[in-house]
């Protein structure tokens, strides 16, 4: 029960997440904003359509959304809210998460460069360098939790950090800030890659999903939101836990989430192409440092 | 009992030069297929009964005195090699086909010789004891690789990399050498149990330098890996699946060997080998992402392999020395699984990189593409390999990324006192990770996927039954390992406490176990959705329209086919940021002021290894040179010679009066 629970929260999260960036950037624009449920009205009409294939691709392209988004799917399936726990618990499985994420990013890479496009190959490369490069950022955040909580198992993570000292909140609240770098980075947001640019040259994610239609463009959309429902609950448990706070307060600090990435979006351009790896290795280092205060602090308090 | 089934196939094996050119191959598969059923019985016998047998005592003038032993450690490598040399067989089958008329019969003969040859000798290898014979299936193994590559001799460029590949095994005999007699010295018998006294009485550090560097080189560890990229582009495609499949792992099994004797300073030998895997697994995966070629790609991908073998063997290592026996297992477990792994993936990536060259004619990745239409069955077998190369799940790559990385998260969980190394191995691994991907998938998409770039590629046909059929049995590896991992860890692990841990460790692994079982139920859940989406669309596109429109162009409307993003574009993002490993050359031809109408120019674009331009370097040029001059007393005339040996024995006899010596 706890576990449907889980996951019809995140599955929510998913929904209104998107909603809420670009609601967020239709208020402070002036805008009035589309409605709440928009972006799920605009994906159901897309899975009612046909489908348009370009003669050169093979069934690698065919088959990738659906890969795309079963991979998000169990990937979400271990995440827990707070401390509710997530369908699938079992030590390690931060690792697996990680990897669910790269064969969902690999599968769709091989689908752009599928079409035999110029444009989509551009956006492949950048995708596949910026997740080679984010890699050890998401690997030292959950390293991070690892050692502050003892365990490596998502679910036992956030119900075991004890964060009683202001150092503690203060590491957490780090962690809260890489997740939600992290987040932009995957998610292919601004400062890295804008999704509402209309320029081939210069998209990241969106470029790589020019060609898809449909059916299939509904589930790369849907397995995108479930990858940043995730990567969003990961940031909010963690704020969450720095304050010791109720669990529904953890949806909420989800939305918070959404709504900093909206305010970013809002009041800053997108980055040059060339300085994105500077910024991701940047993120990197900031782990880093996370990872060793976490260290020092913890070899502290023992003493 | 093994040792005479090995004579009785040495003496079949002459065997093949008597039968006609049509059979040899046949002779061959089939004295090989005898040797892997016996061997593998007694390896078998040996894992499930985990004791090691005797095999008997041998006198023999060639093979050296002493007996064959196969242990838990030698049991897995010559089930690896068997699994290898079979599917390399195989394959050989179909590749010889296309050969038949090309070459004359005793090119053929001698080939199909050397297969056996190197299989046995790679037998012999791992099942004896004795220091001596060692050494000599050791060396029976690089000569016999060297005749595998020099099947196509015609070629110059084949005959110098092959030069250059036996001159460099020949430093790591030499080192081998020099290691066993510094243990012979201490008058200890020739054997690899007395390394374990000599580890005892004496500091392992410099005995272990020596033969890191002797069995390294095997492995291509770095900096030792520059016979790798021109070796596997020199040879056939199964001799490379053959020696980056099963030679190479026998670097590794050597490495492990002597690991297995040694009590003291692992901490030294472990930070030693962490930072030569993290050096090697970088090194290789940043210029495989720059390679154009495909067997040099698979070369430097074999490295970053090895490497990160390296780094969960140091992981292991630290593990040991500071009690951290959980560790310990666990990345020596995940080593011996990414070996596993490794010698599977790699030697079919090698037999389809070979279909490619048989059918498109051409190893540059550049010119290739859309042969996924044209050789599905290849195209799929490769994807298979793509996803076991990036570790990813459900296949046995990622079981043995899981098994590493899953004692690195323990240490840091447990606050156990290697936490330090632990990180910088996450850190390390999840940047090889992510940036294996990006040259797996350039090099798949390059190939596989697009529009074919020369219009002679449009009659490519897949390839003939043997040359699929040899990929069966690592395929089934590669997806058992995946899907019920638990069962292979449990096998495997027994194998990694004889190295490391010692037996009451393997209690610690139920744990690892409980979380594997979890892994695959993941796994099983994971491909059932993708299953059900898939099958979803399909449905609801049935009854809608599905139309075929060109590729998005951007509103330009003339797209070629030369206009596809290319490899060389693929990486430019990393090659940009990386630090500047490679020597990079671009040749081009500018654009001149007055060319309106542009004509025909070319670029040309180089990376070459540091390493390997070392060799190209002012002071070879010196050595060249001095060589020239002595090379003039070499006169090819019998008096010259005659006087040479008078001088010798003038000169010692002067030493002698003079009493100097």
């Amino acid at each position: 029960m706890e576990q449907i629970i889980t996951t019809i929260i995140i599955i929510i999260l998913a929904l209104l997440i998107p909603n809420t960036i670009s609601l967020t950037k239709a208020k402070l624009a002036g805008r009035r904003g589309v409605r709440i449920y928009q972006y799920f009205i605009d994906t159901i009409k897309l899975l009612r359509k046909g489908a348009v294939y370009s003669p050169t691709t093979t069934a690698v392209f065919k088959i990738a959304p659906s890969v795309y988004l079963g991979s998000s799917i169990v990937a979400m399936l271990m995440i827990p809210v707070g401390v509710l726990h997530p369908i699938f618990a079992f030590n390690g499985d931060v690792i697996m998460f990680c990897y669910l994420m790269a064969l969902g990013r690999a599968a769709l890479i091989l689908a752009a460069m599928d079409t035999g496009s110029s444009f989509e190959g551009m956006g492949a490369s950048r995708e596949a360098l910026y997740g080679a490069l984010i890699e050890p950022a998401l690997f030292l955040t959950l390293g991070t939790l690892a050692l502050i909580s003892g365990s490596t198992n998502f679910s036992d993570i956030f119900s075991l950090i004890q964060s009683d000292s202001a150092n503690m909140v203060i590491v957490m609240l780090i962690i809260g800030y890489i997740s939600i770098k992290i987040f932009t980075v995957e998610m292919g947001r601004i400062p890295i890659d804008d999704p509402k640019t209309h320029l081939e040259l210069t998209m990241v994610h969106e470029v790589m999903i020019l060609d898809y239609c449909g059916v299939d463009l509904a589930f790369i959309n849907i397995g995108n939101w479930l990858k940043g429902a995730s990567i969003a609950m990961i940031a909010a448990n963690a704020i969450t836990t720095a304050f010791s706070l109720n669990i529904s307060l953890t949806i909420a600090f989800a939305l918070l989430v959404a709504i900093i990435i909206g305010v970013v979006e809002s009041i800053y351009a997108r980055a040059k192409m060339a300085r994105n790896a500077t910024y991701i290795l940047t993120i990197t280092a900031i782990a880093l440092l996370m990872f060793f205060v976490a260290f020092t602090l913890l070899k502290e308090i023992e003493l | 009992m093994l040792i005479n089934v090995v004579i009785v196939l040495i003496s079949l094996a002459i065997l093949i030069f008597a039968v006609p050119s049509k059979y040899k191959i046949w002779v061959t598969m089939a004295i090989i297929a005898l040797g892997a059923v016996v061997s593998c019985s007694e390896a078998i016998k040996v894992i499930a009964t985990n004791t090691s047998t005797n095999l008997g005592n041998t006198k023999s003038l060639i093979l050296g005195n002493g007996y064959m032993q196969i242990d838990l450690l030698s049991a897995i490598f010559i089930i690896i090699v068997s699994v290898v040399a079979i599917s390399v067989t195989i394959y050989a089958c179909g590749y010889f086909k296309v050969h038949l008329k090309s070459k004359s019969k005793i090119q053929l003969s001698l080939h199909c010789f050397s297969l056996v040859a190197l299989y046995l000798a790679m037998i012999g290898a791992l099942s004896s004891q004795d220091v001596y014979r060692f050494l000599i299936c050791w060396e029976l193994m690089t000569i016999s690789s060297f005749l595998l590559i020099i099947f196509d001799a015609q070629n110059s460029e084949i005959r110098k990399n092959a030069l250059n590949y036996l001159v460099l095994m020949h430093i790591g005999f030499i080192a081998l050498v020099v290691a066993f007699s510094t243990l012979m010295t201490g008058d200890y018998p020739a054997t690899f149990d007395s390394l374990k006294i000599y580890f005892e009485n004496n500091n392992p550090i410099p005995l272990f330098a020596i033969f890191l560097l002797g069995f390294g080189i095997k492995a291509g560890i770095f900096p030792l890996h520059i016979w790798l990229p021109r070796t596997y582009s020199a040879a056939p495609a199964h001799v490379s699946a053959f020696m980056s499949g099963a030679m190479k792992t026998l670097g590794i099994y050597g490495v492990l060997r002597v690991i297995s004797y040694i009590d003291s300073e692992l901490m030294t030998i472990g930070i030693t080998l962490f930072i030569i895997g993290g050096i090697s697994g970088l090194w290789g995966v940043l210029f495989s992402t720059m390679q154009r070629d495909t067997k040099r790609f698979l070369a430097y991908s074999s490295m970053e392999n090895v490497g990160v073998i390296f780094l969960a063997i140091g992981v292991a290592l630290i593990g040991q020395a500071s009690q951290n026996h959980f560790m310990a297992m666990c990345a020596m477990t995940g080593a011996i699984i990414q070996l596993i792994n490794h010698s599977a993936f790699k030697t079919l990536l090698f037999f389809s990189v070979g279909n490619i060259c048989t059918q498109a004619k051409s190893t540059n990745m550049e010119r290739l593409g859309g042969l996924a239409k044209k050789m599905p069955m290849t195209a799929l077998l490769t994807l298979i390999c793509l996803f076991v190369a990036c570790g990813l799940p459900p296949l046995c790559g990622f079981i043995s990324e899981f098994m590493i990385y899953y004692g690195l998260f323990d240490t840091i969980a447990m606050q156990q006192n290697n936490i330090i190394i632990a990180i910088c191995g996450l850190v390390i691994m999840s940047f090889i990770g992510g940036v294996v991907i990006l040259a797996y998938t350039k090099f798949y998409s390059i190939i596989f996927l697009g529009n074919a770039k020369e219009h002679s590629h449009e009659k490519i046909t897949d390839v003939g039954t043997a040359r699929i059929v040899a990929f069966t049995l690592p395929i089934l590896t590669i997806f058992a390992i995946g899907f019920f991992p638990a069962i292979f860890v449990k096998i495997i692990a027994p194998i990694a406490a004889t190295i490391v841990g010692g037996a009451d460790s393997l209690k610690g692994m139920n744990t690892v176990l409980e979380s594997l079982n979890n892994v695959s139920i993941v796994s099983i859940v994971m491909v059932a959705i993708i299953a059900a989406l898939y099958y979803t669309k399909n449905r609801m596109l049935r009854s809608r329209k599905v139309t075929e429109s060109p590729t998005w162009g951007c509103g330009f409307t003339a797209p070629t086919e030369r206009m596809q993003y290319s490899g060389e574009s693929f990486s430019e993002g990393l090659q940009s940021i990386s630090p500047s490993l490679s020597k990079d050359k671009v040749d081009d031809d500018k654009l001149e002021r007055d060319e309106i109408f542009p004509n025909k120019h070319s670029v040309r674009v180089e990376h070459s290894d540091r390493i390997d331009t070392l060799f190209t370097q002012w002071w070879v040029a010196i050595i060249h040179k001095i060589n020239k001059r002595v090379m003039t007393i070499r006169t090819n005339r019998v008096n010259y010679y005659i006087l040479y040996a008078l001088l010798f024995f003038v000169v010692i006899f002067l030493l002698t009066i003079f009493n100097l010596m």
